[in-house]
């Protein structure tokens, strides 16, 4: 019997990367989550105008200062941003972002989360764009308690 | 060893939910190991969960469900061996159906207490999700022990009461705790209603 895929039955499409980003200028924390968050909406706006339904779209930046969670599941909501970065100067860090979606590809998936970025080029430059493994993220080890 | 799933559509605030629960098994002196599942490549969950202070695994590019079946089934023997929690907390993809992780778990050779599940529903966008992908929504919601319908803060009480009666529909058997994973509203129904304090 054929194994059953659960991303094709739900006719979804994913794609991830991991930018390197710089600051252009002088940026903090909040100001980051607020460009993020809306880069974010715009690739809701994207996948809407595919034709496709926003499953999730999320952004985890990891900066010295601190970290920032950005999500979207729906662009009447808008964009959820918390973190710890707060009022502080961003210099660089790096972003790992993605994009699932209902009723698109993941070639379009990748699309949009492609063209969505260089949406950030105004305050952010990108250094380079990686989808590849996260090094060791498989294996590292668990604990609590 | 107690296995605990939350699992829920994309966006359903499981990883919200896993960090509270997290935290708070953490806090009560339980062993907690976490396992969680990304479709793509470059994940985005572990990272957050890292964020909050919680180690976890991540196994990534494909779906615990069917894909990554014998990945997750390898992680839980090394984890069973290796770091003997009292319970791992599971986060599968939003797009996983819970029913055949369970049975995955049952199959993986590991000596397991107890087998929970939890499917969260987004109640902002339940209506749309019942509307638009009904027989999967309904797939996600079935074989759980609880279902958690998330961000009730985001709702008026008569759509919170027409949301349970789409769910009720379509699982009627299971308990339907209202919560916020956000705020902790619920929190403890949903927690004693898993048994895993």
């Amino acid at each position: 019997m054929e194994e059953e895929d659960s991303k094709e039955l739900a006719n979804a499409g994913s794609y991830g990367a991991r930018a390197h980003f710089e600051a252009k200028g002088r940026l903090t924390g909040d100001d980051l989550g607020k460009i993020v968050g809306a880069n974010l909406l715009e690739m809701a706006r994207d996948v809407s105008a595919r034709g496709g339904m926003v499953g999730h779209l999320k952004a985890f930046v990891r900066l010295p200062e601190g970290f920032l969670k950005v999500n979207v599941v729906d662009q009447e909501l808008g964009a959820d941003i918390s973190g710890t970065a707060g009022a502080s100067l961003v210099n660089s860090g790096t972003m790992n972002v993605m994009v699932v979606a209902i009723g698109i590809d993941d070639c379009q998936a990748k699309e949009v989360l492609e063209s969505g970025l260089k949406g950030l080029d105004g305050r952010v430059r990108i250094l380079k764009l990686e989808d590849g493994h996260d090094e060791g993220a498989e294996h590292k080890m668990i604990s609590l308690g | 060893m107690i296995i605990c799933q939350l699992a829920g559509f994309l966006g359903s605030g499981k990883t919200t939910l896993l960090v509270r629960l997290g935290k708070e098994l953490g806090g009560a002196g339980k062993r907690v190991a976490v396992i969680v599942n990304e479709v793509g490549e470059v994940g985005v969950d572990g990272a957050v969960i890292d964020a909050y202070g919680l180690r976890s695994v991540e196994l990534t590019e494909g779906c615990i469900c069917c894909s990554l079946s014998g990945s997750l089934q390898n992680t839980l023997r090394i984890i069973s061996k290796e770091f003997k929690p009292d319970i791992v907390l599971i986060e599968p993809t939003g797009l996983a159906l819970p029913s055949k992780i369970n049975a995955i778990v049952r199959t993986s050779m590991v000596e397991v207490e107890r087998n929970v599940s939890v499917a969260l529903v987004d109640a902002f966008r339940a209506e749309k999700l019942f509307k638009d992908t009904k027989a999967f929504f309904s797939r996600q919601i079935a074989g759980v022990d609880a279902i958690a319908i998330n961000k009730v803060d985001l709702v008026t009480p008569e759509q919170l009461k027409e949301i349970e009666g789409m769910v009720k529909e379509l699982n009627p058997k299971p308990p339907i705790v209202h919560l916020s994973a956000k705020t902790g509203q619920g929190f403890g129904e949903l927690v004693k209603a898993l048994g895993v304090m």
